[in-house]
């Protein structure tokens, strides 16, 4: 055996290997998925659905050992802290419970029954079937261990045939949460319709043998990436592309003076260090309206710095690469520099460890685009009028997605017209801009229905 | 060529004349014949110029001032060698952001810019003094590595004609370079293609140049982007076998796929790639750091470690908490150099990996840079879109 050993699940069993997947492997993989796909049945909706209440129970227990080794796997893989990967692992038994599932199938497919029966649409009259789209393959994206398998839950429960591709960044989770689901599969239902790889993304003769055999790829990541896997795709190969997102927040003045200040800025702050910001629904911009008074504005900003200050030492920062820093801190200088060159009133608060970055624009004006080299770093930036938001993100409106909100009850309506009419897919309170509801809507579709086909009889 | 384009070429004629240049205040004091003299009355000079520039940059830099006075440090602080280290840098990358001045009695300024090989290009502005200061330490530094020579030289640029843009600081310094021989022949390989289209990579005009220099005998003087000197040594050696660079022959790049990013693959280094393709010495091969905002050179020595001259300081810091790192620790390369009197950049922090070494066993002594990469250039994997991506975005290939 090599010095590293390659562990991935294949079809119902671990599989370890002294090398990567190679093309012809992944020819001989997408050929058994295929039978699978032709010579047996989608597995009934209840037998998913009992497999997964099994292993909800299961991961509530800290002590569960598939749990343990997961928290210590991930600290080493990801770098984030002990304290986030245990809260994240606390919500993960209520994403894998059946009524969570249920209330996303009915959410996003229209109907709890309609993977197992015609059900009847009222708006047409007509019936509608949702069958398996077929053989599934879900590229997972780096940093967000979470949403790989998410993914695959979703490909699990519109019972396709799936391949998860493990990032580089987390090849560990998605495995042992495959042999934790074997434990309780006992009739095989899932585990046999499951592969779960790695290889070094970009390789074109294993993602060749995809693209052209997959009936979807659901596709999770960066902008690179996005653009390799566009390319070259067969006639019938769907994609869907949940490529790089951006969030922000935006905060009237009447939305602020209902609040509670430091409540308000804890769940901005929690918005923002989760995942380190490097969720598509994390915040790299805070908009504040311009009638919100200097003396308001600089009670938010301390507030603000205060609440990434105790967010710090409740979760503490991941490991970061020396670039990482390096990208804080040119952000830090190029906005000091805006104050050093031209006056601008520009004010960067955070610790000299780069632990966190809060840059406050102190007046409106600025409509250049604002983009965060992420690790918990924001800019808060004064707006006049829906119109200089609409300038600031001209052109963008494919990487816009959720818009955290702090907004007087009367004023939703209005910023929800416009801020969906700008691109945004998503709306919520601050403090919940990383929690979508499940059976909502994500990056302005329903994840599901792009995992099933549907057939209408009328 | 403008008035100013004139203006430069005249004295660049006129220093390589006399090798002499009028000094005007202690920072010229530094530039002496002895460009790796590391002596205590060299570190009283230094002292005395960083000092000097420090409080010129106070007096005549808005930008540089207020900085200051943000990082609470007046000239109170600068009491001796020691504190030239707590000097407020000016990270790199505001030059590609900010076109930053200080004023100077100079009115007959040159503006020049970087080639933009991380994306944005930096624009710095340059004072006749301070132009015939770096002349004056360019010269010098070639003179003590022994590259200057009275025998004639045939020159063949990978950089772009002066004549398409006088503006470009690697083109400056390549044209700077041309004068340490007496020239036979100049052909410069980004140029006009005759058809009023370019400037365009002339490939084969350059390996056909080659090959008539070659046949001349005369030494050859290759300088410039080390992506293209190779792409003409391949083409060369494709058609005619390996390069027979005449004695004496010199290959001088102004560096280039910092990172290791080049198109040849992971495993190629730029000195096996010339020992394969030609007869070069490969003593004779010698890599260049410079930085448009900062412009001092650190040559490589016939070892290839890119030696401090004394104009200069150089450490490494790291990245998470800007300490001051030990030699032979890699981190942000930070420079202080006092020469440029028209741009605050007397404290430079670059986004370029690299250290301080200090045992090259070559004659000059002294300390050398390695720079190892450049910083803050990740690819994301992340689903966040984030700034470097922007970058891409904004800023067409």
């Amino acid at each position: 055996m090599s010095e590293r050993a390659f562990r991935q699940f294949i079809f119902g069993d671990v599989a370890t290997s002294d090398r990567p997947l190679s093309a012809a492997d992944a020819e001989r993989l997408v050929s058994a998925a295929r039978a699978i796909r032709d010579n047996s049945s989608p597995p009934p909706q209840a037998k998913i659905l009992d497999v997964f209440s099994r292993l909800s129970r299961a991961w509530s227990d800290p002590g569960y050992p598939p749990r343990r080794k997961a928290a210590a796997a991930l600290a080493e893989s990801t770098g984030l802290s002990g304290e986030f990967i245990t809260a994240v692992l606390n919500e993960f038994p209520r994403l894998l419970a059946p009524e969570t599932l249920l209330k996303k199938i009915e959410g996003e497919l229209g109907s709890r029954a309609v993977q197992e029966e015609p059900v009847l649409q009222a708006s047409t009259g007509a019936r509608l079937m949702a069958a398996p789209a077929g053989l599934v393959l879900h590229v997972a994206s780096g940093s967000v261990f979470m949403g790989g398998v998410d993914s695959l839950i979703d490909g699990m429960i519109t019972r396709n045939v799936n391949f998860l591709k493990m990032s580089t960044d987390e090849m560990e989770f998605p495995v042992i949460f495959a042999e934790s689901l074997k434990e309780f599969d006992r009739e095989r239902v899932v585990i046999t319709r499951l592969a779960v790889l790695w290889w070094k993304g970009g390789d074109a003769g294993i993602e060749n043998a995809f693209k052209s055999s997959m009936d979807r790829i659901i596709f999770w990541g960066g902008g690179e990436a996005l653009s390799e896997w566009e390319e070259g795709l067969a006639p019938h190969t769907v994609l869907a592309r949940h490529g790089p997102k951006i969030s922000f927040g935006v905060i009237s003045r009447a939305g602020l003076k209902r609040r509670e200040l430091s409540d308000l800025t804890d769940r901005i702050a929690i918005d923002i260090a989760a995942w380190e910001q490097r969720a598509c629904n994390c915040p790299q911009a805070l908009f504040v309206e311009n009638s919100v008074s200097p003396e308001e504005m600089k009670a938010f900003t301390n507030s603000l710095v205060g609440s990434m200050r105790r967010i710090n030492s409740h979760f503490p920062p991941s490991r970061r690469s020396d670039d990482e820093y390096v990208e804080v801190l040119r952000t830090r200088e190029l906005a000091l520099a805006g104050r050093f060159a031209s006056g601008e009133p520009v004010s960067v608060f955070g610790p000299e460890t780069l632990d966190w970055t809060v840059i406050a624009e102190e007046s409106a004006g600025k409509e250049d685009f604002i983009s965060s080299p992420l690790n918990r770093t924001v800019t808060v930036r004064r707006y006049s009028s829906f119109e200089m938001l609409a300038r600031i993100f001209r052109g963008r409106a494919f990487y816009l997605q959720t818009a955290g909100y702090c907004l007087d009850d009367p004023e939703l309506p209005g910023y929800a017209k416009f801020l969906s009419a700008l691109g945004v897919t998503r709306l919520c309170p601050f403090g919940a801009m990383t929690i979508p509801a499940p059976g909502a809507p994500h990056d302005g579709g329903y994840l599901l229905r792009d995992l099933v086909r549907y057939t209408v009889v009328e | 060529m403008g008035i100013r384009e004139k203006i430069k070429e005249r004295v660049i004629r006129e220093f390589f004349k006399t090798h002499s240049y009028r000094k005007k205040n202690v920072i010229d004091e530094l530039v002496t014949d002895r460009p790796f003299d590391f002596s205590p009355a060299w570190e009283k000079t230094f002292f005395e110029a960083m000092r000097h520039s420090f409080r010129h940059h106070c007096a005549n830099s808005e930008f540089y001032r207020r900085l200051c006075r943000y990082k609470g440090f007046d000239e109170s602080k600068l009491q001796s060698f020691g504190d030239i280290w707590d000097i407020p840098y000016v990270m790199s990358d505001v030059f590609k952001r900010y076109f930053i001045q200080t004023k100077t009695g100079d009115m007959l300024r040159t503006e020049l810019s970087s080639s933009g090989t991380s994306g944005r290009k930096s624009k710095i502005s340059l004072d006749m003094q301070s132009g015939r200061r770096l002349l004056a330490s360019i010269y010098h530094i070639y003179n003590a590595m022994g590259l200057i020579s009275d025998k004639p030289a045939n020159y063949l640029l990978m950089t772009y004609n002066p004549e398409l843009d006088a503006s470009l600081a690697t083109t400056n310094s390549d044209v700077v370079m041309t004068h340490l021989t007496r020239r036979k022949e100049i052909f410069y390989a980004l140029d006009s293609d005759g058809r009023g289209q370019g400037p365009r990579f002339l490939k084969d005009e350059a390996v056909e140049k080659l090959k008539a220099f070659v046949d001349d005998g005369a030494p050859v003087r290759m300088l410039g982007f080390v992506h293209h000197a190779c792409e003409v040594i391949k083409s060369y050696a494709e058609k005619y076998g390996k390069a027979p660079f005449p004695k004496e022959s010199y290959i001088l790049t102004g560096g280039g796929w910092k990172g290791g990013a080049n198109p040849y693959g992971p495993d190629f280094t730029f000195h096996k790639f010339l020992a394969e393709n030609t007869t070069i010495d490969m003593r004779n091969v010698r890599d260049l750091y410079t930085l448009n905002e900062h412009m001092v050179f650190y040559l490589e020595c016939d070892r290839h470690n890119m030696h401090v001259p004394n104009v200069a300081l150089a450490c490494s810091r790291s990245p998470r908490d800007l300490r001051k790192l030990a030699d032979g620790d890699i981190g942000l390369l930070h420079l202080y150099s006092p020469i440029i009197e028209s741009c605050p950049a007397l404290s430079l922090l670059t986004t370029d990996y690299g250290y301080v070494g200090r045992s090259c066993p070559c004659r000059l002594g002294g300390p050398y840079l390695k720079v190892t990469g450049r910083a803050g250039v990740t690819k994301k994997t992340t689903c966040a879109f984030t700034a470097d991506q922007y970058v891409r975005e904004a800023v067409p290939a």
